[in-house]
């Protein structure tokens, strides 16, 4: 059981690193990118293109990716999403959904029904691991993916604090309208926010493809597992991400001890019962604010 | 200063489009006795198509909720139709009792669901639906994705069962449209579209908004979940997966965004188009869906009125008349 | 010479036509009072001037330059800042955040985020803190350092005593007055006296026109009340 639960922790850690990009886009733009998924299954598939055909290890086939998914976070946001944020929230739910049906296609078509990994690629990595007392074993890569997410949460919390651009960012997402009045140009925020968020959709496409495989539908699964871990951990806080990603994870690990079809139900039904605590909270909160008033 | 003034539902194209309509029905019940059975079942589905899109222009359009996981009652409709199938009752009695309890269903689930706002809301749903999969997959008559059939459809004689399925399809997508017509020229229309232009405003004047979503929700579960029961009726097997995919949600978002969303009329027109190109392309694989994805995303952005709203608003033509018109006597509308 | 000038404006709000055909020179140095009743089009002709409420017809020029298409932000890097009608400090930011958030455009002079702290004493102690916990003079005298902060040409304030005790009133138009050296202000005032006291111009304005354009001195507070409640329409 010990076992299980220290895999869960690192198994959260990936959760963790697929659920900020969507996270950090929810809460600065008020946008659930729901081709969030399939644009980690692209990079995934870019570095397998790069690492099959060119020979480049996974690792330094994200010093060309990052950039890539970036740009094309960026340009998603500026001509894209932007568009369609002027339509209401709901628009570019409908506009998302289209991208992730369009990507989830192309990428079958173009590389078919197999499933790939880039275990391959990254020599022992994929399976080397610790021991620790007690006969207990730790994965590198798991490890890996455990400081990456920390890392990449921690400098995101320091570029929003420390930096101009961070700044913008912030008082964009608070205020649009004041940010334009006070010199920030709300595009250009917005567009920089999207592209760090595929930035780390790169590297979970990367993790994702090294820890296990991937085929051109796995983004659907990324898609809720990202939802669901940033929803447990509270929506806004990157940290709590991180914090959710670890609950969804024991939440299935506990729901595959109890039965063998019990993963992925163990994960949902912990998902809805932290959303009905949090809106009966929220409805107490407000019970009892009303019960002041008129008493 | 203000001319004399008349308030009016109907105008001279809406006369004449419910003749049209009027007429359409008469021949489309005659049509089995017209036409052979290949066309009869693709009809069929047309008429599913239909009442899949008006249902999800129902909630979307008009309740403000986009949901990305309406499969899960398309899914449960079919699903209730085998269970109770496979217990003894008619299975053409199966697919309104499989509806009705969906309806039960999605009475209780909107007590949760719908304090979810906008893409939680959206994804949620598409997080429930999933859920429900995993769920059905547990039943021993399911056996996971192996699926079951229903096997009390075999005891019609199959060219009778077709068009019997054919006439129900038919009456109930009908019944379905009535009933939405019905309600949007009711008050609960006005309260509905009122809501959809400004949700705090309608507030404020009294509309009960929750309860209206909750109507929306649950009638559009309701429909949703004869669709699927119906398509069941039609196909026989009952696999999960195919039930419970999400394409059934692309449908929709493809039928709803590029008909009109908003527009009931909008919702016919897009299933039309819909199930034309299907016919057309739905060979071709997965350029077809791509095909639906872009068309999703170009609308969206470009033509977030859909082709009835485009026409609507140049034309100034509203077929079926929900809303009031008013007309100065002695002047121009 | 003429920093502002709009010509032939009209901005609907919705359906209705806020300001009508305004047409209006502003000369540097100058400090414009813009008086009139709630709903007479102030705020909606400031936030047009800024770029935040696109105009339905007319041209908009600063220092020659036709900005009528520009967005708000390109405005800001030209030397035009409008301090918003509700102060809107970017409330989980601190107030030195938001300081700092002002000089974003990027223009150089005077005011640096010290130079604030000099001008409004007020802030000094609460320099870290979040702004939603600021009282309502506090924020003001904020909103007001961060538009200084983008070093402006003209300085555009949306009834900045709204809310605020007299007293709290008091001190924001002290720092205003040890401000302003010469740069051109516009402000919309509901209270005639500040208005009279701090402005070289007033224009009055009702029902989306300007109904009163003359200098301070060249008026008595009775000719401005007329205008004000629409006894008497007079031009310049």
């Amino acid at each position: 059981m010990l076992s299980n639960l220290i895999q869960a922790v690192f198994l959260g850690g990936y959760y963790a690193m697929v659920a900020c990009g969507l996270s950090f886009m929810f809460s600065v733009m008020r946008i659930i990118n729901l081709a969030h998924g399939s644009l980690a299954i692209l990079s995934a598939y870019l570095l397998y293109v790069l690492a099959q055909k060119l020979n480049i290890n996974p690792f330094l086939g994200l010093l060309i990716v990052v950039p890539v998914m970036a740009a094309l976070g960026w340009i998603l946001q500026r001509y894209l999403l932007d568009r369609s944020s002027k339509g209401g929230e709901l628009l570019p739910v409908l506009t998302t959904f289209g991208i992730a049906i369009v990507l989830d296609n192309l990428m079958f078509q173009r590389f078919g029904a197999d499933t790939r990994s880039l275990a391959p690629y990254i020599g022992d990595l994929s399976w080397a691991s610790y021991a620790l007392p007690g006969g207990l074993f730790v994965g590198k890569l798991q490890i890996l993916v455990l400081i990456t997410v920390i890392v990449v949460i921690g400098a995101l919390q320091l570029f929003l604090k420390n930096t101009q651009l961070g700044r913008s960012i912030r008082a964009t997402a608070m205020d649009p309208d004041t940010a334009g009045l006070v010199g920030i140009d709300a595009k250009r925020a917005t567009a920089a926010a999207t592209a760090i968020a595929m930035a780390t959709v790169a590297l979970a496409g990367a993790f994702l493809g090294m820890r296990a495989t991937f085929e051109p539908y796995s983004g659907t699964p990324q898609l809720l597992a990202a939802f669901e871990a940033t929803v447990i951990g509270g929506i806004g806080s990157l940290w709590g991400t991180l914090a959710g990603g670890i609950i969804l994870a024991i939440a299935q690990t506990l729901g595959a001890s109890v039965h063998p079809q019990g993963f992925l139900l163990g994960g949902h039904l912990a998902f809805l019962m932290v959303l009905f605590f949090r809106l009966h909270r929220n409805r107490d909160a407000i019970l009892i604010w009303l019960r002041r008033r008129t008493a | 200063m203000t001319g004399a003034f008349v308030v009016e539902r109907w105008t001279t194209a809406s006369r004449i489009g419910f003749l049209v309509i009027a007429f359409a029905i008469a021949v489309l019940v005659s049509a089995p006795l017209l036409l052979k059975a290949g066309t009869l079942d693709r009809l069929t589905a047309l008429f599913i198509y239909v009442m899949l899109a008006a249902m999800w222009n129902a909630l979307a359009g008009y309740g403000g909720l986009v949901s990305i996981g309406q499969q899960l009652f398309f899914g449960l409709g079919a699903y209730f139709t085998v269970r109770l199938a496979d217990a003894g009752l008619n299975p053409f009695a199966s697919t309104i009792a499989a509806a009705l309890i969906v309806a039960g269903i999605a009475w209780v689930m909107s007590h949760f669901m719908l304090q979810l706002k906008g893409g939680e809301f959206a994804i949620g749903m598409w997080v429930l639906s999933e859920l429900t999969h995993l769920l059905v997959n547990l039943d021993r008559l399911v056996q996971g994705e192996t699926g079951t059939s229903l096997i009390s459809m075999n005891a019609y004689d199959p060219d009778n069962r077709r068009i019997a399925i054919y006439l129900l399809t038919l009456g109930i997508m009908l019944a379905l449209l009535g009933a939405l017509y019905a309600l949007l020229r009711s008050k609960s229309g006005a309260a509905i579209q009122a809501i959809r232009d400004n949700e705090v405003a309608a507030t404020s004047v009294g509309v009960d908004v929750l309860k209206t979503k909750r109507t929306l929700f649950v009638l559009a579960a309701f429909g949703i979940g004869l669709a699927g029961a119906l398509w069941l009726c039609s196909a026989l097997t009952f696999q999960p997966k195919t039930y419970f995919s999400v394409q059934w949600t692309a449908y929709m978002i493809f039928m709803v965004l590029v008909g009109g969303i908003g527009k009931f009329e909008g919702a016919i027109l897009g299933a039309l188009l819909f199930f034309t190109i299907e016919t057309w392309f739905g060979g071709t694989g997965v350029w077809y869906l791509i095909g639906l994805g872009l068309a999703a995303v170009v609308f969206s952005l470009f033509f977030p009125k859909g082709i009835w709203g485009a026409i609507e608003q140049r034309f100034g033509i509203t077929l079926l008349p929900i809303g009031y018109r008013l007309k100065i006597i002695g002047g121009a509308e | 010479m003429t920093l502002l000038a709009i010509e032939n404006l009209d901005v609907r709000h919705g359906q209705l036509l806020a300001v009508k055909d305004a047409t209006l020179k502003i000369d540097q140095g100058e400090i414009l009072a813009l008086v009139g009743a709630n709903g007479a089009g102030k705020s909606t002709l400031l936030r047009a001037i800024a770029g935040a409420h696109r105009q339905t017809s007319g041209r908009i020029v600063l220092e020659g330059n036709d900005i009528s298409d520009w967005q708000s932000f390109q405005r800001v890097k030209s030397g035009m800042s409008l301090v918003p009608e509700g102060r809107k400090l970017f409330q989980d930011l601190s107030v030195e955040e938001n300081l700092v958030l002002g000089g974003v455009a990027g223009r150089k002079g005077m005011w640096t985020v010290d130079k604030i702290f000099e001008t409004f004493p007020l802030l000094v102690k609460r320099r870290h803190a979040k702004a939603a916990t600021l009282s309502g003079g506090e924020q003001q005298a904020a909103a007001i350092g961060r538009a200084l902060m983008s070093n402006p040409d003209i300085l555009m304030l949306d009834e900045i005593s709204l809310g605020l005790s007299p007293a709290a009133v008091d001190l924001v138009y002290g720092s205003l007055n040890n401000a302003k050296s010469g740069m051109t202000i516009v402000l919309v005032e509901q209270e005639l006296s500040r208005a009279m006291n701090f402005a070289t111009r007033i224009v009055c304005m009702l029902e989306g026109q300007f109904v009163l354009d003359r200098a301070t001195r060249d008026l008595n507070r009775e000719e401005i009340t007329a205008a004000y409640f629409g006894k008497q329409r007079s031009a310049h």
